[in-house]
């Protein structure tokens, strides 16, 4: 498996001005990295995986997965969205088992010995890997967020990706459960062997999770930076308490607050806040 | 002491009931409903006793006591009109809604779903659907004659283009990202349409049906205006003519009734067919 990003940039046409979501972008991701994409929002990060996934088409430039061109959605492309998007007529078994249905069904029959049969023993085994086992015949208003996120992740993972885009899937959940969410991540992919790109706004789950991570500038959205981690895959909570973890941290934080100023005017709000003690005093 | 923390307490309560949308217990809620029918009851008693002796009044306000007459000589009655009423004006409205559905429900989501069929459809629906259905009985006449045909054709046109924007406006409120995780696990655009859209859509849809059911029963009552011997607005108009009010007054009762009982009956289906809902 190989995934090649080769100049891709996304332009919104405006009926005054365009805007520049994305700026040409490339980058090479091989079989079993784990990629993330780190920046503020509006930097075109979540554009990038969008294009990557085949849901939006870009302006100028392709990609390819193994090189065959992604111009639409495909099986072999799984992905998981910030959004709860579990089906609610289904239960958790049956979302787990929608994709390799489809598959199964569907006019792509790479993996036509793959039985309706198998295909349930899969979800099932997935649903037990996410900790869900026992929650197969719930619908998902009965769910918390996390689990659903959960339930999520098993669905995609179930329909056996090559390559699972997730577009910031933890950012509604609370801490705890997000650090959780990230241990679990990390081991799953190992188990299924996929390449796992992840879009977040968070330093410490970019680090934590990333093989690599590319640093992303808003206006115009490109890679300001490639980071290589140089953790080695079995990682632990504990391992954002490290000092070297730390410095990477700092280092990276560096980075976005450079190139991003604050939005807001600060110097009229602390002349503000002056004022108010000269007339209180 | 206590008395006063008692006190305070149901203060408290008394403040979190006006609070937007805050839940009340149900006990509340149904002595509510039950207190609004009361004010309706009281005000027409009021307004009848006080017109009593007033000729021209009186005629048109019948008593409580001269409607439940009315109402006992209409049920009471040898050729049991008023079952062939309700059988004959439930049967167009059935008729006329039932097709109505049938079409505007598929029409709706691909509506709603394909903007080529949005472009096409949309404006023209909005346009007719602001025709006052009563004006056009002549068109209908001329066109299907008198028989059942042009009443459940009136039937018809009153709720199926009011349906079939609602179905539309159904299906597109289904979240984007349901479609794209589909299409992300290997869905075709007919596969997405059938196992996505659509039920995901389909406790709104089912909604929508409740309240154009209920249009469907003011227009039988305007379609019974071309002629016809039996159902519930034919004969309201005939009573009327007679000026037979305390028989006006059952019937409109009856609708009434009816409306309503078909309107629980629907909650009731919705409920059990998508208990996985959130409403």
């Amino acid at each position: 498996m190989k995934l090649e990003v080769q100049n891709v940039s996304k332009i919104y046409q405006g009926r005054k001005k365009s805007i520049i979501a994305l700026d040409s972008t490339s980058l090479t991701v091989n079989a079993g990295e784990f990629i993330c994409f780190l920046g503020p929002s509006g930097c075109g990060k979540s554009t990038l995986l969008s294009t990557i996934g085949g849901l939006e088409n870009p302006t100028g430039g392709k990609v390819l997965l193994d090189m065959e061109e992604v111009s639409e959605p495909t099986p072999e492309i799984g992905m998981v969205f910030q959004k709860y998007t579990l089906f609610p007529w289904m239960t958790v078994l049956e979302n787990a088992s929608f994709g390799k249905r489809l598959y199964c069904n569907g006019a792509k029959g790479q993996l036509e010995n793959d039985r309706p049969k198998n295909l349930k023993k899969r979800a099932e085994k997935l649903l037990e890997m996410v900790g869900l086992a026992e929650f197969k015949n719930a619908y998902s208003k009965e769910l918390s967020g996390g689990m659903q996120q959960r339930v999520a992740i098993a669905r995609a993972l179930a329909n056996r990706p090559k390559v699972l885009l997730m577009d910031e899937p933890f950012c509604a959940l609370d801490s705890q459960t997000r650090e959780e969410m990230q241990e679990m991540i990390l081991l799953l992919s190992r188990v299924e062997k996929t390449t796992v790109l992840f879009v977040t706004h968070d330093v410490e789950e970019a680090i934590f999770l990333g093989d690599r991570v590319f640093v992303f500038s808003a206006r115009p959205g490109r890679v300001i930076r490639e980071e290589k981690i140089p953790f080695d895959k079995d990682r632990k909570p504990d391992l954002k308490l490290s000092s070297e973890f730390l410095e990477l941290k700092r280092s990276l934080l560096q980075e976005l607050h450079k190139c991003h100023p604050p939005s807001f005017d600060r110097e009229k709000l602390l002349t503000a806040i002056e004022k108010d003690h000269r007339s209180d005093s | 002491m206590e008395v006063n923390a008692k006190r305070s307490k149901l203060a408290l309560r008394w403040k979190s009931i006006w609070r937007l949308r805050s839940q009340i217990p149900w006990q509340i809620s149904l002595l509510l409903t039950c207190f609004s029918f009361l004010l309706v009851l009281l005000w027409y008693i009021w307004k009848s006793e006080s017109a009593v002796g007033n000729v021209s009044q009186s005629t048109f306000f019948p008593t409580v006591s001269e409607i439940v007459d009315g109402a006992v000589t209409i049920f009471t009655d040898e050729d049991k009109k008023v079952w062939t009423d309700i059988g004959t004006s439930a049967m167009r409205v059935f008729t006329g809604f039932l097709f109505a559905a049938v079409i505007a429900i598929p029409l709706g989501i691909y509506m709603g779903s394909y903007r080529i069929w949005e472009a096409f459809m949309q404006p023209i629906f909005e346009f007719i659907r602001y025709f006052p259905v009563p004006a056009l009985i002549p068109l209908l006449v001329a066109i299907y004659g008198v028989d059942e045909e042009s009443k459940i054709i009136l039937i018809f046109l009153g709720t199926f283009f009011q349906l079939i924007l609602m179905v539309a406006d159904e299906v597109r409120r289904v979240s984007e990202e349901l479609v794209k995780v589909a299409y992300t696990m290997g869905a075709n655009s007919i596969e997405v349409l059938f196992k996505v859209l659509l039920p995901s859509a389909l406790p709104g849809i089912f909604d929508a049906l409740r309240l154009c059911h209920g249009w469907a029963w003011t227009y039988v009552v305007v379609a019974e205006m071309i002629a016809t011997n039996e159902g519930l607005g034919i004969r309201i108009m005939k009573f009327a003519r007679f000026v037979q009010m305390p028989k006006v007054m059952t019937y409109l009762l009856i609708l009434g009734m009816l409306g309503l009982i078909l309107d629980l009956l629907f909650r009731y289906i919705n409920q059990k067919l998508f208990h996985w809902s959130k409403k």
